[in-house]
């Protein structure tokens, strides 16, 4: 297991990793670390809009601290932007297991068979990748309707086309090698060929392209959510903070805009960083 | 005689020192030889000269004194001009996406201050002297156009472009095939005499080495262990490892293990075809045969060998016979039975008793799977074995281990953790599992060193014994074929064009190409000096 | 010949199933009929709305009077205008065309060249730092860089560059007419190229250091050649493969990520066109604006191949 040694002694490997896991911890605990615990941090005061960061308000007879300052509907920015992590990294997973699904059985399939079944697997991925990945995911949120799940599975449905390219790749070249056609000869089954002995070697490849997945996957959500296709208002999303406030540029208030875009490009900067951590490992590895 | 070239007290270190305190000479019209095995230091040592050590390398202390007294380390370097090099792998050693012409051209141009048109004149005349066929033409041709033999000439037509008084020559014939090398070893002679070249050769073949040096130097571990004249060293070796290597060439394992006249494998007029050229409609119009119309019978206990040159269908023939491979025509007859690759469960019988062993230790096992339980997944595929439990198995290949002379513990180790060597044992015993009554050895021990080549061939032919197997040994090394098969065939373009006992075809062959493929041995190299 | 005749009849296949793919994923999308039409429109109106669009058609027919359509540049009309869907786009498309032109090509100009030069020296302080930036580019999402972009050029440090944070490509002077205003390219395309830049710098970097492990390299460096001639002369050439691939791959991935770019700088291209009409639910619009950015993406694709095939004596002709 010296991948994991040798994940853990990269640096930037590490502080990716860190700074992924603090976010997936304050995703998971969701109400119970925010300052506001409404569902979606949603509790709106139209009076109270656009505070300076430590204002003390009393709301309700209670006294309300915006640690962060309050948005333009008056909600409290820091319990928003917590609460628009879950968007990011529940899209960015289940979009990811997808891709991964689809990805490796197809990609494997054709990589190992070669012949017909690749070249009808490859017009596929070919066709599937002719259609750049943010039209395709616009029409499938289209076709089944704008909301959560829909940008999960239009994610995921266009993500795997890299997935399988990868895998395709790998397979091709493993099924050269020797211990591959020993093992043939030894007349085990394909099935076990493919996961047992082929796919274990093909695993570095496949984290590296995951991890790079995980990033796109935040990248596209956001994007989304900027466009109004993705997370529908009230749940709050990093894209849809930006798009509530990048009118506020020319002003002082520019940094409720900033922060969110901030947030995103270092959640896919840590996924990027963790991705090239994984790369290097394998690499020393062999 | 002065030296050109003047090595003193070398020691170059990586991570660790792997050439330490070396010292020869190379002379004007003369070939100095290393030799060593891989690991021996002697490729670092031919860059340290060349001034072409990777960055992470560094000389640690030492001279090299060239022509003129010129300090190879200290002054400009006089690289390109008065010492050049050849490489060992043609292929990858030219720019592919440049016109050989122009790779030429290129030093003539740079170092002499040649226009196009005085450098195109040159190059046409140095492969004129490099025996380059239609010399005007193969100026514009891209490497990938030429053969391995060619690109090696238009190597060595690019070294001796600037007209240097020093060749390195890096394993310059290794890659190639053995009809191939005699001719680039009687080129580079012929060149040496009339430029009067001072020529550093690099080599594991000490039959190479003694058809053309004139010095030796025998390296191991980064040391010099013995040098001096060529014939010397070689007629009488006085250090042990010197006469360890010179003993390691294949001798002749005579007997065989109990043979019959029942037919085991049998291949019928088999052939494989490719499709390599089409025209506008698709329709083919050049079909390349990599077997054409192959047949012969090999009996129980058998020893056969298959020899010939590279691309001459000998491995192909055997996924053809290991059912790996659909062939286009014909068929393989097992036990009698017509091979059907279709029919999954004749083929996984046929499976359990014939298994293959190729060339490469290091992709020949899963490098994420233990060798125990590599060798248990084999046992498991026999119907005994798939009845034992798991620490019976792991028995059974305890044992099998032992038998190709390996270690218990190894059987928790990955295959990271053995050389080459071992790894071939290893993927022996694994063939073994299945209790096979058939091997088919594909270059089985072409990537090892020769004193591991002549172990692993006699560890084979124990087996072979014991377990009365029998093998088709597959190989372009005709003294591997001639040390341990009964029978040989031999392959070109495809065709069995000679066959019979290793006896006969060996001391009295009817076809011209088998006489030729003979005479081209290394050991038979009698050049004219 | 038989090499692009084979090459341009695959680009075909691959078009043809684009185009499937395409419709029947918006086949998916449930009928606007009676939406568009207005709540109270008569029956009448949405039937003949239903018709007009060719909703009233069983889906086969459809896809084959869509692909035939289409085939002849027919892409039906709008929704809501019911200007026909290719005039829309052929306003818009030339405006997207350049910008996303301008960008790819310097990205790929100073992407090349830095990373070359970051290949001579692998493990430099300096190579680490570019490369760092280089991530950062990749990481950030396109509409907040767009955004940081406008504001820093366009308003903060608007006194020095005297560029605005918006505008078009084309200005409609009251008195002089339509005019090209090519000071507004600057910062949108500047936007759009980053992400570019930072994945051909890193790509060039890392084919040009494999290049320089490659035996032939050695072979120059036996023949004494200087390091710039070797560089220009024997990696340059072999490491460009790789970034050419990617750089046609993501020219057509840059006509869609406009969307965002032109949407901050209201550029008046294709994105905004698709993203007006995703706001209308006008589909035609959409769909048509998916096809066409894909078909260009194919056809990119195709010549990209056919050049290489010229270019790397190499490449299979078969």
């Amino acid at each position: 297991m010296n991948i994991w040694r040798e994940l853990i002694s990269n640096k930037l490997a590490l502080i990716g990793g860190t700074w992924i896991m603090l976010w997936v911890s304050i995703a998971i605990a969701g109400p119970i670390l925010r300052p506001d615990p409404s569902e979606n941090a949603n509790n709106q005061h139209l009076d109270l809009s656009l505070l300076p960061p430590g204002t003390e308000v009393n709301v309700d007879g209670e006294s309300f601290t915006f640690l962060l300052g309050s948005d333009r509907y008056g909600r409290d920015f820091l319990s928003r932007l917590m609460a628009g992590s879950v968007i990011s990294l529940s899209v960015a997973g289940i979009a990811v297991a997808i891709s991964l699904l689809i990805g490796l059985l197809l990609g494997a399939w054709a990589g190992y068979k070669g012949g017909v079944v690749d070249t009808v697997v490859s017009w596929f991925l070919q066709v599937v990748w002719s259609v750049p990945t943010l039209l395709m995911v616009l029409a499938i949120t289209l076709a089944f309707g704008k909301g959560f799940w829909q940008v999960f599975v239009a994610i995921g449905l266009t993500m795997w086309v890299e997935v399988a390219r990868i895998v395709r790749g790998q397979f091709i070249s493993l099924r050269e090698l020797e211990y591959v056609k020993a093992a043939k000869a030894l007349g085990l089954s394909d099935f076990k060929i493919m996961f047992k002995h082929m796919l274990p070697n093909a695993m570095g490849p496949i984290i590296v392209v995951a991890a790079a997945n995980f990033a796109a996957a935040i990248l596209i959500e956001a994007g989304l959510s900027f466009l109004g296709v993705g997370a529908r208002i009230p749940v709050p999303s990093w894209g849809n903070i930006v798009k509530e406030h990048y009118h506020l540029l020319t002003t002082d208030l520019a940094w409720l805009a900033v922060l969110p875009g901030a947030l995103i490009a270092s959640l896919v900067l840590a996924f990027t960083w963790l991705g090239d951590g994984f790369r290097q490992a394998f690499d020393v590895a062999k | 005689m002065n030296p050109i070239l003047q090595v003193k007290n070398l020691t170059v270190a990586f991570d660790k020192v792997v050439v330490k305190d070396v010292c020869f000479s190379v002379y004007p019209g003369q070939t100095t030889a290393i030799v060593g095995e891989s690991g021996s230091g002697k490729t670092v040592t031919s860059m340290a000269v060349m001034g072409l050590l990777p960055p992470s390398g560094r000389i640690i202390s030492g001279e090299i004194t060239g022509v003129n007294r010129l300090d190879y380390i200290k002054n400009g370097s006089p690289v390109g001009t008065e010492i050049s090099m050849v490489f060992q792998d043609p292929m990858s050693s030219l720019n592919p996406s440049m016109r050989v012409g122009s790779q030429v051209g290129e030093s003539l141009r740079v170092h002499l201050g040649l226009n196009a048109r005085e450098a195109t004149q040159k190059v046409i005349e140095l492969f004129t002297e490099v025996e380059l066929p239609s010399p005007r033409e193969t100026l514009n041709k891209y490497p990938h156009e030429l053969s391995g033999g060619q690109k090696q000439r238009v190597m060595i037509a690019m070294a001796l472009a600037c007209e240097p008084s020093v060749l390195v020559a890096d394993e310059p014939t290794t890659a190639l095939d053995v009809t191939v090398q005699a001719t680039i070893l009687n080129l580079l002679q012929k060149l040496q005499k009339e430029r009067n070249l001072g020529v550093l050769f690099i080599s594991h073949d000490l039959e190479v080495v003694r058809s053309i040096a004139q010095h030796v130097i025998v390296m191991r571990f980064g040391e010099i262990v013995e040098q001096g004249l060529c014939l010397d060293v070689l007629d009488s070796p006085s250090h042990p490892y010197t006469i360890e290597l010179i003993n390691s060439r294949p001798k002749k394992i005579c007997e065989g293990g109990v043979r019959s006249h029942q037919s085991l494998i049998e291949v019928k007029n088999l052939g494989l075809e490719f499709t390599t050229s089409r025209n506008f409609w698709g329709n083919p119009t050049k079909r390349f045969k990599a077997v054409d119309d192959v047949s012969f019978i090999i009996n129980t206990g058998e020893r056969v060998g298959i020899v010939g040159e590279s691309g001459c269908g000998k491995s192909t023939l055997g996924l053809l016979m290991l059912g790996l491979e659909k062939p286009s025509k014909g068929e393989v007859v097992w036990k009698n039975k017509v091979l059907n690759v279709e029919d999954e469960k004749s083929m996984k019988e046929f499976r359990r008793e014939a298994q293959p062993v190729f060339q490469d230790p290091f992709s020949a096992l899963n490098p994420r799977m233990k060798i125990g339980k590599a060798i248990c997944e084999a046992i498991r595929q026999t119907v005994e074995g798939k009845k034992l439990s798991s620490s019976q198995q792991l028995q059974e290949a305890k044992s099998l281990l032992l038998e190709v002379g390996l270690q218990e513990e190894d059987l928790e180790k990955f295959p990271s953790s053995f050389s080459g060597g071992m790894r071939q044992r290893i993927v022996l015993a694994r063939a073994l599992a299945v209790k096979p009554i058939f091997l088919i050895l594909d270059e089985s021990v072409a990537a090892l060193d020769l004193r591991i080549q002549s172990q692993i061939l006699e560890l084979l032919s124990e087996i072979q014994k014991n377990r009365s197997l029998a093998y088709l040994f597959i190989s372009h090394d005709l003294d591997v074929i001639r040390a341990v098969c009964d029978r040989v065939l031999v392959m070109k373009d495809g065709r069995i064009i000679e066959e019979g006992s290793t006896d006969e075809v060996f001391n009295s062959p009817v076809d011209s190409y088998t006489k030729h493929l003979l005479e081209s041995r290394p050991g038979k190299l009698n050049f004219a000096s | 010949m038989r090499f692009i005749l084979k090459r341009l009849l695959q680009g075909l296949g691959v078009l043809l199933g684009t185009l499937t793919l395409v419709f029947f994923i918006f086949s998916f999308v449930p009928d606007p009929a009676r939406e568009l039409a207005g709540q109270t429109e008569r029956e009448s109106v949405v039937q003949a709305f239903r018709h007009k669009h060719g909703l009233d058609q069983p889906i086969h027919s459809r896809y084959i009077s869509f692909i035939s359509n289409a085939v002849q540049g027919d892409l039906g009309s709008s929704y809501i205008t019911d200007r026909p869907v290719m005039e829309s786009i052929k306003d818009a498309l030339p405006a997207t065309l350049i910008l996303a032109s301008v960008a790819m090509f310097f990205a790929t100009l100073f992407g090349i060249a830095i990373g070359l030069v970051l290949a001579l020296f692998p493990n430099s302080k300096m190579g680490d730092l570019v490369l760092s930036i280089c991530a950062l580019g990749m990481s950030a999402p396109s509409f907040v860089v767009a955004i940081l972009v406008a504001w820093l050029f366009g308003y903060v440090l608007h006194s020095y560059t005297q560029l605005p944070m918006t505008g078009g490509m084309i200005i409609v002077d009251p008195f002089e007419g339509p005019r090209l205003a090519w000071a507004h390219l600057i910062l949108p395309a500047f936007t759009l190229g980053i992400r570019p830049l930072a994945v051909i710098i890193q790509l060039s970097r890392n084919s040009a250091i494999e290049v320089l492990s490659q035996p032939y390299i050695r072979t120059a460096k036996a023949k004494g050649l200087s390091r710039s001639r070797i560089l220009f002369r024997h990696v340059l050439r072999n490491s460009l493969n790789p970034v050419l691939t990617a750089t046609s791959g993501w020219f057509a991935s840059m006509l869609a990520g406009a969307v965002f770019v032109e949407f901050v700088f209201g550029w008046k291209g294709m994105g905004l066109l698709m993203f007006n009409a995703l706001e209308r639910g006008d589909l035609p619009i959409v769909m048509g604006c998916t096809l066409v950015i894909s078909t260009i993406f194919v056809l990119v694709n195709v010549g990209v191949d056919i050049l290489y095939g010229i270019l790397d004596p190499r490449v299979e002709r078969l």
